[in-house]
């Protein structure tokens, strides 16, 4: 508000404003009607606007009025200018002096309302206010003093920063097309490897499908006979239920068998029977072929001592359980080999893929996971200690699993490289400001802490805040932009994407940076449910101190 | 979290004091909440004075009340016991209200009392209360009791020199002896805006005047525009205040962009220019009870038209105000009962009818009555109690006769000497035949102050006057320069308010 051209006007003639200082205030308070002074609430250096021997014209040039009227408690002008003393005017300003501290208009809504604004106390003239402006203006260019001082020494910090900045920026791009060489290299290898386990596979996969033809072959068999022994047993299961050989299976004839008891309290009830004929009073063989042995099965093998549920009520065992000797007793399935390696082979299909198209999708695998996709599944011990295969199939298993774990290494090599190539973009795309000013802040947290929280900045990354009293980290935002006015942008930081607040938005923090000696989170606050705000002082944020006015300017 | 009222929260308010200070050192007035659930906390000086002197709700076996409330398990005052009135009472005075001064004041919230684990989020209807009456007797009256005594507290921290200002969410018959009232937790919608209006006019006819909404809406973030068309309706409202719950975004005047904070401003001050007027009718309201926001048929009895409006009212009988409350609204449509009315900020002249007028962001319609005399004051402060000195200007708005009456009352704004002393003063002013006068009803009222006439503003003049003649006491008879045709601007009578003067046109 205080007017650069009075700024100018004062420089250098500091010893003689005292003097003018005295004389205006008692001016404002005494002698209104003397002529030949400055107005009221007019500085020395537009004292030619208010000529007393003429009329006034109002300084938007609107009117022209009697100068009597200027100063006369009631606004004339639309601008307000003829009132620059007093509150007539909505739209004026008053001229405090405040020799010995810095000079500023006020708006004329404080002239006269009972409350000391001016530091000389001259906007008040129906009492005395007191004269604060030596004390203040000492404090002020004590003040001054010490910006200046302060931007000096963080100005050379930020320079340094600046400079780490720039040798990080230039090192990180070194490396960068590094790997890149790097990156293509090793993709020609794993290219190469890449073939050569496809060429290796090719002879492995024929062996391996005659094996799979006579095992399937071997597989229906077994089906075919299994269900068949199955049918018989069901028949002649039906057989012994039907006492009375009408080709229908009642209530009646249940209930005379035990077995059928399934609370076990010595009766079969009409319920426990019906049950067993699916809640009909009788069942055809047709029927109980399809489903009612399904339902007795599990009984008679009980009564047998050779079934036990694992639920009381699980009453559909698995058809090619019927049979002892097939439950898993023997060490391994005939098929199981084969079936592990099909696993391998789908698992290569659809999680492996060709790694050059989904780096980010390992990068975000656990080490575990990766572990296991890198390395080829063993073949199962139990394999090695009954060979199946003869010996050609053998070494043709054999030279496919070599080509397949050579394939992988240089799978691994190249997926390594290219993830760390997406790191290092990731960190040189980050804007560190002009002069990469900001760059040591990257890979620092630092932590405020109040009554209730441990708030933590972790710049370019996030901010958290933990409560002190137990309750887990809470984000507050994740690294966004930049967020300072258009002509500043590196003043402020915004961190969104932020835990959502119950019944609320993401949370989100704007971080405001002010220049200080060093880096610090000075305050936070929440001046908006789930909108954080942080101050941080950082010597990154010091301007030239070249650029400020020095502090005797301002007087 | 310690929700124990009558005390200070040590760590986000050290300084209590101070801290008040900062804010009446520009002039300006602090209020907390004080609610009646007590935090049944040991230790706690007014939790373990309620339970030794039996200050409590009881439940019928006699057992002290508990429910929940802010604080936690919170017992309840029972206000309908003197005993616990004349405690509570004492308990504002300065030395006993640690950290308060004569310019803080009081918000009595959650006293229906609300209770968060009960009946319909209040006490049990057989909870009993003093002299043995169930609550289902006495719920409507629960909040009254309680204001009443915080209105005594205040009167006798200051030796019942001040006036009280208390701020109460219940509300019964009788309530406007003590405070004011604002119409609950309200939303940030379009209908809510609009609902204000019959709320407060409802309760203004009932005799509960001191009457306003939530600016913007207690729940959820009003948008810009509903913001400022809320202000500008609220202020011309009772009692006006934008408040709004803990959890939405900040909705301060200056937070929706220069354009809206300037709209804002503008809306704000035609209401602290307006506040002679608003404290004239409330003079009024204290000694006969007629309401100072009211509906169009208080007036206009006879105007059968006027009965069903409720988006528009009056503010006393000199103003009718039709605020936007419709989104995106270009133009407002209105009624204005018999007589001439005056645009009050384009002073464009209307009769009797309905009439649609266009509405840009800074317009608020409101019309003044043809045979009005309303008081203002234009000059621009911080803070009403920065007024004080602050010179008049009278809207002297013409009827067909070319006639107009009004009055002003002015006190020191804070103290009772007004009752006790007659320090007041109650001026009429009339205009008939030419001249405008100002009588002082009460003369010689020890009542003393420097306000002056500032400005004259005539609406309605058919003439141009070729001279003004101006005469009071101590003035003597001045030529004054008068200036427009409509309005007819007299410039600077000079006259003190305290005085007799007249203005005679010629």
């Amino acid at each position: 508000m205080a007017g650069s051209q009075f700024r100018q006007v004062n420089t250098g003639i500091w010893h003689s404003l005292s003097l003018i200082g005295i004389f205006a205030v008692l001016f404002n308070r005494f002698s209104i009607s003397a002529k030949d002074l400055t107005p009221r609430g007019v500085p020395l250096s537009r004292a030619a606007l208010y000529d007393a021997e003429k009329d006034f014209a109002c300084l938007d040039g609107t009117k022209l009025i009697p100068f009597s009227l200027v100063n006369d408690d009631y606004c004339d002008c639309a601008d307000g200018s003829d009132e620059p003393g007093t509150s007539a005017c909505p739209n004026g300003r008053f001229f405090c002096l405040n020799a010995g501290h810095k000079s500023i208009y006020i708006v004329s809504s404080r002239v006269n309302d009972g409350i000391c604004d001016c530091c000389d106390g001259s906007e008040e003239f129906d009492f005395a206010c007191p004269n604060t402006c030596d004390e203040m203006g000492r404090a002020a260019r004590e003040e001054a003093e010490r910006a200046v001082r302060l931007a000096k020494e963080g100005f050379q910090k930020r320079l340094e920063m600046s400079q780490v900045g720039k040798t990080y920026r230039q090192s990180k791009t070194e490396e960068r097309s590094r790997l890149e060489t790097d990156r293509q290299h090793a993709e020609v290898i794993k290219d190469e490897k890449q073939m050569l386990r496809d060429e290796a596979e090719t002879p492995e996969k024929a062996a391996l499908e005659e094996y799979r033809r006579l095992e399937d072959e071997r597989k229906q068999k077994d089906d075919q006979e299994e269900k068949q022994r199955s049918e018989e047993e069901a028949e002649d299961m039906f057989r012994l239920l039907d006492s009375n050989d009408d080709g229908k299976i009642t209530v009646s004839e249940i209930q005379v068998r035990q077995t059928f008891d399934r609370n076990k309290d010595g009766i079969v009830s009409d319920e426990e029977a019906s049950f067993f004929l699916n809640l009909e009073a009788e069942m055809s063989k047709e029927d109980f072929l399809k489903s009612g042995w399904l339902l007795a099965k599990p009984y008679f093998l009980m009564e047998k001592g050779m079934f036990s549920p694992p639920e009381p009520e699980h009453m559909m065992p698995e058809p090619e359980h019927t049979v002892p000797e097939t439950v898993h007793t023997e060490p391994t399935e005939p098929n199981s080999q084969e079936a592990e390696y099909h696993d391998f082979e789908d698992d290569e299909a659809e999680d492996l893929g060709d790694p050059s198209e989904k780096p980010l999708e390992h990068k975000e695998l656990s080490d575990d996971e990766q572990d296991e996709l890198d390395t080829p599944k063993e073949e199962p011990a139990a394999e090695e200690q009954k060979p199946k295969y003869d010996e050609q199939t053998m070494e043709l298993i054999g030279i496919a699993d070599k080509a397949r774990s050579e394939f992988h290494e240089a799978d691994k090599v190249f997926r390594d490289i290219s993830n760390k190539l997406q790191e290092l973009n990731d960190v040189l795309n980050v804007d560190f400001g002009d002069d990469e000013r900001f760059t040591p802040l990257h890979g620092q947290c630092f932590d405020f802490e109040d009554r209730e929280y441990v708030y933590t900045l972790c710049p370019f990354k996030d901010a958290n805040q933990r409560g002190k009293n137990g309750g887990g980290v809470v984000n507050l935002g994740k690294w966004g932009s930049w967020s300072g006015p258009e002509d500043n942008k590196y003043l402020q930081m915004l961190y969104d994407r932020g835990q959502s607040c119950w019944n609320g938005p993401a949370r989100s923090a704007r971080i405001f940076i002010k220049c200080g000696i060093e880096n610090r989170v000075t305050a936070v606050s929440e001046p908006s449910r789930c909108e954080y705000h942080f101050d941080f002082i950082s010597p990154s944020a010091c301007q030239n101190p070249d650029s400020l006015v020095h502090p005797h300017d301002e007087l | 979290m310690a929700k124990k009222y009558f005390t200070w929260d040590s760590h986000k308010f050290p300084h209590s004091i101070e801290m008040i200070g900062n804010l009446t050192a520009k002039g300006r007035k602090m209020i907390t909440i004080i609610d009646p659930h007590i935090k049944r906390e040991s230790g706690y000086f007014l939790h373990e004075d309620a339970l030794r002197e039996d200050l409590y709700v009881k439940d019928k076996h006699g057992k002290v009340y508990e429910g929940w409330c802010w604080p936690g398990s919170s017992s309840y005052l029972d206000f309908f016991d003197p005993k616990t009135r004349n405690y509570w009472a004492s308990r504002f005075a300065l030395d006993k209200y640690e950290g308060s001064t004569l310019d803080l004041y009081t918000w009595n919230d959650m006293n229906e009392p609300s209770v968060f684990n009960g009946p319909e989020v209040t006490m049990p209807k057989d909870m009993v209360h003093f002299g043995g009456w169930e609550h289902r007797d006495v719920h409507n009256l629960y909040g009254l009791m309680q204001v009443m005594s915080t209105f005594q507290g205040h009167l006798l921290r200051s030796d019942k020199r001040l006036r009280p200002f208390i701020l109460s969410r219940a509300n019964f018959v009788g309530m406007q002896r003590y405070g004011a009232v604002w119409t609950g937790d309200n939303m940030a919608n379009w209908g809510h805006l609009k609902a204000s209006i019959p709320m407060c006019l409802g309760l203004s006819i009932a005799g509960i005047t001191h009457c306003g909404a939530d600016i913007g809406g207690f729940f959820h973030d009003p948008d810009a525009e509903l913001i400022l068309r809320w202000y500008q309706a609220a202020l011309f409202q009772p009692f006006v205040r934008n408040h709004a719950h803990i959890e939405t975004k900040r909705r301060e005047p200056w937070v929706f962009g220069d354009k809206y904070t300037a709209l804002i401003r503008s809306a704000v001050r035609r209401r602290y220019a307006l506040l002679p007027y608003w404290y004239t009718l409330f003079y009024q309201n204290e000694k006969t009870g007629a309401p100072p926001m009211r509906p169009l048929w208080y007036d206009f009895p006879e105007d059968t038209t006027t009965f069903p409006i409720q988006d528009q009212h009056l503010v006393g009988s000199a103003l009718l105000v039709h605020p936007v409350t419709d989104q995106g609204a270009s133009s407002v449509s209105f009624y204005l009962p018999e007589g001439i009315w005056y645009d009050f900020y384009n002073y464009k002249t209307y009769v009797n009818g309905h009439h649609t007028i266009p509405v840009d962001d800074d317009t608020i319609p409101v019309f003044q009555r043809g045979g009005s005399i309303i008081p203002t004051k234009q000059r621009i402060r911080r803070a009403s109690s920065l007024m004080r000195k602050d010179p008049y200007t009278l809207f002297v708005a013409l009827d067909q006769k070319g006639e107009a009456n009004g009055s002003l009352y002015i006190d020191d704004g804070e103290s009772y000497e007004y009752r006790k002393e007659g320090k007041f003063l109650e001026i009429i002013f009339q205009c008939k035949g030419n001249v405008i006068k100002a009588k002082v009803v009460n003369v010689n009222s020890p009542f003393q102050t420097v306000e002056w006439i500032e400005r004259v503003v005539i609406l309605g003049l058919t003439y141009k006057p070729s001279s003004i003649e101006g005469s009071s006491k101590s003035l003597g008879s001045v030529k004054l320069e008068g200036e427009g045709e409509h309005p007819f601007v007299i410039r600077k009578p000079g006259f003190l308010v305290s005085e007799d003067w007249e203005i005679k046109l010629h």
